[in-house]
């Protein structure tokens, strides 16, 4: 059996991971061949001279300072909402939590459109405040790198009071207690008793948050040249535009070998962070805010709701905004969902027709790689069998399900294309299968760890075979997080553009296409329209994996 | 001047609402005794400064400290997860409290030395938590609670997660070192046998409020009501039917017969005694067994000794307990009246008498050692 275990353990290792890698080889295969026709050090000229060109030095130095801004932003953002929902029982707690969806479910090139229309050049705020005096009219807030930082921040700073906040609001708060009984005041206590046990999840978001303004695309993509270009967006325009296929894989050698690290210390982090919680214990209790903390969470709720929600009642107002002209007149209809709805070419029932078959299958691909990879691992180390720590710490089945995370999408989706040598729908699905499954993966191996052993063993104590007590017991105590996983996977999927932008060919669009399509061509607000009904798909997927955690 | 002087502390927190006032002399140590959930952890949170008091004023040495925050009130706090700083070896740990109050380096590595030898932890000084046994992190944090010479030490169940041998051998190392260094202690527990073998004075606790204190010994033997027997395993109780007077004698009426008993050991009030709400409280001292059945005896001899049948034994090495089943009787006294029944009582004796379960005992009861009660003492 223990035989078995490992047989089945590394096959499903050795799948995930030539499924992970396979596309990069293929990638780099291609980008060789395109080098030219001559041999042995002529053709890795071209790749040597990507590396060193200024543009992609520019790039790299653009997509790190662009990042660590926009995670240090985050993490100031988003700190002191961890503080209030892990420390104070108050209305709205539920509503600071479940803003951790955004990230997740919200794709990109909505959140992009929405602080367009909020903060642009004819944005709701940057009117509002013109009309104070406070800005120069026609002057937008974001087209500068500060505004592209400041979008990755609300868009990210979520993940702060999620992960941090959850992790607070378990943590005893003793330490911080003895401290204080040892003579040390309010900050040295923090610093001491609460800070290092703090630290693992802070880093672990930091590390996630920088992960993905690294590896941002569409947010970059729509600002254009005025803000600068990252790696993501260089490999993008050299696959694309330039057909430059070894510049495309020293940016895309030079993103993963960056985002490898990255990845190390996030699964790191993850790793110590879980270590410290589970001496936690029982959650202390939360209090109810007083005086100078209630005020202090009600500055703090109104700067959510100006910077960060401001942006996405601009998006639902601008859905419902029937224009006759750009400045003409306006009123409240539903016009624009009737307009992509109806008539010879119903562009958003068509777009969703497909986003929904295609992130369908995609999603079920992503839950059945992940399930398999999550449950043999688990199922090996329950037998004693764990793969070796090869690097910050982290086994190396944890490195096969994080090692997809420092690869570019578009690098992904080019060695998809180059493997098949053909696009089309097929492609699309393996693409964001490919995207999609680390993170089943990765939600899965939590939800297989929590299950509590005692339960499959006393099943075996009052008779059941191993088999049954694997079916009767733990299928039905993970079954719950499956269902979860898989509405996560949709979410995911659902809102990706990258995939089908390049693997698409042009044939088929789906809504996050469509959507990107029409904010190109200006049309606001049949492009919020989109947003709106591709916002109800992965919201609902994500609200539904919500609720399935929460019942389980 | 006591040292520590806690007056009419009041907290209060959805339902529950807590409610103390009590002294301890230098050098004490005093037990917060009580069930789960009575409060007593609330009590020295609020004396710590960690949780805020509605009303009330604590005098430590003669200073009020009951508005000041908890760095100033200069406590020692021993937390129930021992609250210990993993990312600091032993040394820092300990250190930690010196350097806040500005020790001088060389002033506190001394401290530090001397404190570690006479608290036999100096191995323990260059590890980090981490790499401690239950008992070496227990010592490390008495150490560090202590280090900054406080002048009440305040312990929060630091006991209650070891295991019984290390349990037993901690117990006795606080004992003497609180003694040896003359420290004065307030210690949380819901232990007896910690509350008896650590405490120079008891205060029991129920619902918020500290319904008896006093020595171990006082306590023990005269307990304030029904509830504290039950909770402190003192005896049994049995429901007193009524009271009569005699001339100087007062009896008391219960199931189990009359007894005559010292009438200033009646602490139930008439109407308490009229309700039904008082007990006649059998110390376990006050019982004496002797092995076989009363129909052994001859006429005569049977007054005020009681029949029963043993249930069960259960062997406690240098003595063991016995569950007695008596049987029902008539008043001893009058021999009339109609039969009563009771419960399950239980005496302890000596190992080394010899008795079967399912066989029949006589026992009597002294009532000179007994006292009447009432069920619950309201403060």
């Amino acid at each position: 059996m223990k035989g078995k275990d490992n047989v089945l353990l590394r096959s499903f290792g050795f799948l995930a991971a030539t499924f992970t890698i396979s596309p990069l080889v293929a990638f780099a295969v291609s980008a060789f061949a395109g080098a030219g026709k001559a041999g042995g050090a002529n053709k890795a000229l071209p790749l040597l001279l990507a590396f060193i060109s200024p543009s992609t030095l520019s790039a790299l130095k653009f997509s790190l300072v662009q990042a660590t801004m926009s995670t240090v932003l985050a993490l100031l953002v988003g700190f002191p909402g961890a503080f209030f929902v892990a420390r104070y029982n108050f209305r709205g707690r539920r509503f600071f939590m479940a803003l951790a969806a955004v990230p997740f479910c919200l794709p990109a090139i909505l959140v992009i459109l929405s602080f367009i229309l909020y903060y642009g050049k004819s944005g709701y705020l940057t009117l509002a405040l013109a009309r104070l005096g406070y800005i120069p009219k026609g002057e937008g807030l974001l087209y500068s790198i500060w505004g592209l930082v400041f979008v990755h921040a609300f868009y990210n700073f979520p993940i702060v009071i999620q992960n941090v906040g959850s992790v607070w609001a378990k943590m005893p708060r003793s330490r911080e207690e003895a401290a204080r009984t040892l003579g040390a005041g309010r900050l040295r206590s923090f610093t001491t008793g609460t800070l290092p046990y703090l630290l693992p999840s802070i880093l672990q978001s930091a590390s996630l948050i920088f992960l993905f303004c690294f590896f941002s695309f569409t947010i970059v993509l729509v600002f254009g040249g005025l803000a600068g270009s990252t790696l993501e967006v260089g490999i993008y325009r050299a696959i694309r535009f330039t057909n430059d296929r070894p510049k495309a894989l020293a940016l895309a050698l030079l993103q993963t070998a960056i985002a490898l690290l990255v990845v190390g210390a996030f699964a790191h982090f993850d790793r110590k962070n879980a270590a410290i919680s589970k001496d936690f214990g029982n959650p202390p209790p939360r209090r109810r805010p007083r005086s100078f903390s209630l005020l202090a969470i009600g500055a703090y709720s109104i700067l959510i709701a100006l910077f960060f929600l401001g942006p996405l009642f601009a998006l639902t107002a601008e859905a419902f905004t029937v224009r006759s002209s750009l400045a003409g007149a306006s009123h409240f209809g539903l016009e624009n969902f009737s307009r992509l709805l109806t008539g010879p070419n119903p562009l958003l029932l068509k777009a969703a027709g497909s986003s929904l078959a295609l992130s369908g299958f995609a999603a079920l691909a992503a839950t059945a790689l992940g399930f398999s990879v999550a449950a043999s691992s688990h199922y090996a180390a329950r037998r004693g069998q764990t793969m070796k720590a090869i690097g910050f710490g982290v086994s190396m089945n944890s490195w096969i399900i994080a090692f997809p995370l420092a690869l570019s999408p578009a690098v992904i989706s080019a060695g998809w294309s180059a493997l098949m040598n053909s696009s089309g729908d097929m492609l699309i699905v393996i693409g964001q299968m490919a995207i999609a499954w680390p993170f089943v993966a990765r939600s899965l191996s939590a939800a297989f760890s929590s299950i509590d052993r005692t339960r499959n063993e006393a099943a075996r104590t009052l008779g059941s075979s191993p088999l049954q007590a694997m079916i009767w017991v733990d299928a039905a105590l993970i079954a719950p997080s499956v269902a979860s996983a898989a509405a996560f996977a949709f979410s995911i999927t659902m809102g990706d553009a990258n995939i089908p932008l390049i693997l698409g060919g042009g044939k088929r669009e789906t809504l996050p296409l469509l959507l990107y399509r029409l904010t190109s061509s200006y049309r606001f607000s049949e492009a919020c329209a989109v947003g709106i009904v591709l916002a109800l798909f992965t919201s609902i997927a994500f609200f539904l994996k919500e609720r399935t955690n929460e019942t389980s | 001047m006591k040292h520590l002087e806690v007056s009419d502390l009041r907290f209060s927190q959805g339902d529950f609402s807590l409610q103390a006032s009590f002294s301890l002399d230098r050098g004490m140590t005093g037990i917060i005794l009580g069930p789960s959930g009575c409060g007593k952890t609330t009590l020295l949170r609020c004396m710590a400064g960690l949780e805020k008091p509605d009303t009330g004023s604590i005098m430590l040495d003669g200073n009020a400290i009951s508005l000041l925050p908890p760095e100033k009130r200069n406590l020692g706090f021993i937390f129930q997860d021992l609250a210990l700083f993993d990312h600091l070896s032993g040394r820092e740990n300990i250190e930690f409290g010196l350097k806040l109050r500005k020790v001088p380096k060389v002033d506190a590595v001394a401290s530090i030395e001397s404190l570690a030898k006479k608290l036999k932890i100096e191995a323990l000084l260059d590890r980090k938590p981490f790499f401690m046994s239950g008992g070496e992190k227990q010592r490390l944090a008495f150490a560090r609670a202590i280090a900054t010479k406080p002048a009440l030490l305040l312990m929060d169940e630091p006991l209650s997660s070891l295991d019984a041998p290390l349990r037993r051998e901690l117990k006795a190392y606080l004992r003497s070192t609180l003694s040896r260094e003359g420290i004065t202690a307030l210690h949380v527990t819901h232990d007896v046998e910690e509350a008896l073998e650590l405490g120079d004075e008891i205060f029991i606790m129920n619902h918020g409020r500290i319904v008896a204190r006093g020595a171990p010994r006082t306590i023990f033997e005269a307990p304030p009501d029904a509830w504290c027997v039950r909770f402190l395993g003192l005896g049994f109780l049995l429901p007193v039917l009524g009271i009569e007077i005699k001339g100087t004698t007062s009896i008391a009426n219960t199931s189990f017969g009359s007894y005559a008993y010292p009438p200033h050991e009646c602490k139930a009030s008439k109407a308490q005694i009229d309700n039904g709400e008082a007990y006649f409280f059998v110390p376990k001292r006050a019982v004496s067994l002797q092995a076989g059945s009363m129909e052994n005896m001859g006429s005569g001899s049977s007054i005020g000794i009681l029949d029963a049948k043993v249930e069960d034994i259960i062997f406690q090495g240098t003595f063991q307990k016995i569950d007695l089943l008596p049987t029902p009787v008539r008043d001893a006294q009058e021999g009339a009246g109609p039969p009563t029944t009771c419960d399950h009582i239980e005496v302890e004796i000596g190992s080394a008498v010899a008795i079967a379960k399912g066989g029949r005992v006589r026992f009597s009861i002294d009532p000179a050692k007994c006292a009447i009660v009432p069920a619950l003492v309201r403060s």
